[in-house]
């Protein structure tokens, strides 16, 4: 990992009086895969659009290579490739719709557009007009107008919306290859998370506009957290305390010195019924809680 | 010009071509044209016109003729037809793109709003210019097919036109005033394209452009208001048929285009202001 490529620089932004970004900070690293979580309204397609000039901040700036968006977004663009919510003219053809967009980048040779659409897997019907396409042909679709032409960060806002299981692995295993292949710095906002999203280098979560956590994988699982079914929530808490935990979130609790096991034997020991107790699964609302943890 | 940028132009005319309702304005005209083509042949309305025609010391042989009917096929369908779907599809041009996410998505091309902008509005320009040329033509087609050739024979006691020109005279000055009708629809494209650059939804920028246009029309009507009547928008956008006077009005069409061409101004600029600095959200 090398110099910061994109650099988020306390960029705050505001929808009349609500608060969509505070302060965010945040350096992207050149040729990193960054996820960047959160709750549905926490700030991550705000944060994505900032970088790219679709929204202007109220505070703060973002650079791009160097190139501050605020000042000069046709230049800081050159170097991005998005997948914003991207949307395609429907009565026109795919391959239409790719050369469009490639005229606006300064033209691309068809050769390149052919080697993208056989990237993304979409040969066989990118010369249907594109209101007969798919979720899946549109996802693909969206990823190839991104690369074109071949960008050095890829920036992309819940790119599995809407695609079926088989689908999304495609598709990040796509995206996985172009960050590998190809060297493309990928930061990609999603506000599902699961065992894949370990192949990132790195996890920002934001949490009501705020950056609450920026780290490794290492670094959120250091202190495991444990999604605990209970009677008495209220009887449990001094317990817990006691027992070398705390509660970080409604039903989850975060080890901080004894295992599991300790902990739930002391609540039974209490008297405090313990229906499940299981480790907590990555959704972003617990990575969320945990990276509120880490800070206190 | 730059290469990219008339690239760019093709693509943008391209998808406009590429939209049905774009086609659905000339279809529309078209056969208002002919709806209206048939009502002037009808004989309750030949009278009425014949007994203005009287009311004046012009005397002619022929009182209806194809160029006759064409002014007045123009006129009535670029008013009412013309006006509302330029409205609509120059404001399709701008809101409908930024309603399906389109322009979010061109936007964040590396390409500057200002070009973007500038794209859109050629196309809005060349769209009014075609339209307008397509209804003085079919409308002169129309004419010439249900009236034959004739004298142009114009009587406007609102608008201080009195006119019986031969054919070719009246073949040229048509010719010239056909563009001049362009240039005047053209505030009423730029009416819609700047509300839909302001935010409006398409069908608002036809609601709230169609509101301004009747609401002066009737100001200028309305013999109450006859001072005021001059200085109204629809006065200023009939202008083009001062071509048909005997005397060429010169001065007040200067005057009046002028004041046209200011408003197109103030309009692509608040449009532009409004443009470059709207967040484009999802």
């Amino acid at each position: 990992m090398s110099e910061p490529i994109v650099v988020f620089d306390g960029v705050s932004k505001r929808f009349g009086s609500y608060p969509a970004l505070d302060r965010v900070s945040l350096a992207v690293r050149r040729g990193e895969m960054l996820i960047v979580a959160g709750h549905n309204g926490a700030g991550k397609s705000t944060l994505l659009a900032l970088a790219v000039g679709l929204l202007r901040p109220s505070r703060g700036d973002v650079r791009v290579r160097g190139v501050s968006v605020r000042r000069h977004p046709a230049r800081a663009r050159r170097a991005v490739g998005t997948m914003l919510a991207a949307a395609f003219h429907e009565h026109l053809s795919g391959r239409d719709n790719l050369s469009l967009l490639a005229s606006y980048s300064g033209g691309v040779p068809g050769t390149d557009v052919d080697a993208i659409v056989a990237l993304v897997g979409l040969v066989d019907r990118i010369d249907d007009r594109v209101r007969t396409y798919s979720y899946g042909m549109r996802a693909r679709l969206a990823l190839a107008q991104a690369l074109l032409p071949m960008p050095d960060v890829l920036l992309l806002d819940e790119p599995e919306e809407g695609l079926d299981s088989d689908a999304t692995r495609d598709l990040r295993s796509t995206i996985r290859r172009i960050n590998r292949e190809r060297g493309v710095t990928v930061v990609l906002a999603s506000h599902r998370l699961d065992g894949e999203d370990q192949a990132y280098d790195r996890l920002a979560l934001l949490e009501r506009g705020r950056l609450a956590f920026l780290g490794g994988w290492d670094d959120v699982d250091a202190r495991p957290t444990i999604r605990l079914e209970l009677d008495d929530w209220e009887k449990a808490r001094p317990i817990l305390e006691r027992a070398g935990a705390s509660i970080v979130a409604e039903g989850v609790i975060r080890l901080d010195g004894n295992d599991a096991a300790t902990v739930v034997a002391a609540l039974v020991h209490a008297g405090v019924c313990v229906h499940a107790a299981e480790p907590s699964r990555r959704t972003a609302a617990e990575l969320c809680a945990r990276a509120r943890g880490l800070h206190t | 010009m730059s290469r990219a940028f008339v690239a760019q132009l093709g693509w943008e005319l391209r998808k406009l071509c590429s939209r049905p309702r774009t086609y659905l304005a000339f279809a529309a005209t078209f056969t208002f044209e002919l709806v209206l083509s048939l009502l002037l042949r009808a004989p309750a309305v030949r009278e009425v016109m014949t007994r203005e025609l009287w009311k004046t010391h012009l005397r002619v042989d022929q009182v209806f003729s194809g160029l006759t009917s064409a002014v007045h096929l123009a006129s009535e369908s670029m008013a009412i037809i013309g006006a509302l779907f330029l409205g609509l599809v120059t404001s399709d041009v701008v809101s409908k793109e930024i309603e399906d996410g389109t322009l979010r998505t061109l936007l964040c091309r590396p390409v500057g709003r200002g070009a973007v902008f500038v794209q859109k509005l050629t196309v809005c320009a060349a769209y009014t210019m075609a339209l307008a040329l397509f209804v003085g033509a079919s409308a002169l087609v129309l004419g010439l097919a249900f009236e034959g050739r004739g004298p142009l024979v114009i009587v406007s006691f609102s608008e201080s036109i009195l006119t019986a020109l031969d054919f070719p005279h009246g073949l040229a000055r048509y010719a010239i005033a056909i563009p001049m009708l362009g240039g005047s629809m053209l505030t009423v494209a730029l009416m819609g394209f700047a509300l839909s650059c302001f935010g409006l939804p398409p069908g608002a920028v036809i609601v709230v452009g169609g509101a301004v246009l009747i609401a002066d029309h009737l100001v200028r009507i309305q013999p109450g208001f006859a001072a005021i009547s001059p200085y109204t928008l629809t006065t200023r956008l009939m202008s083009w048929r001062q071509m048909f006077n005997r005397e060429i009005p010169w001065p007040r069409l200067e005057r009046n285009y002028g004041e046209l061409l200011a408003l197109d101004v103030v309009l692509i600029v608040t449009a532009w202001w409004t443009f470059r600095r709207r967040d484009l959200t999802r």
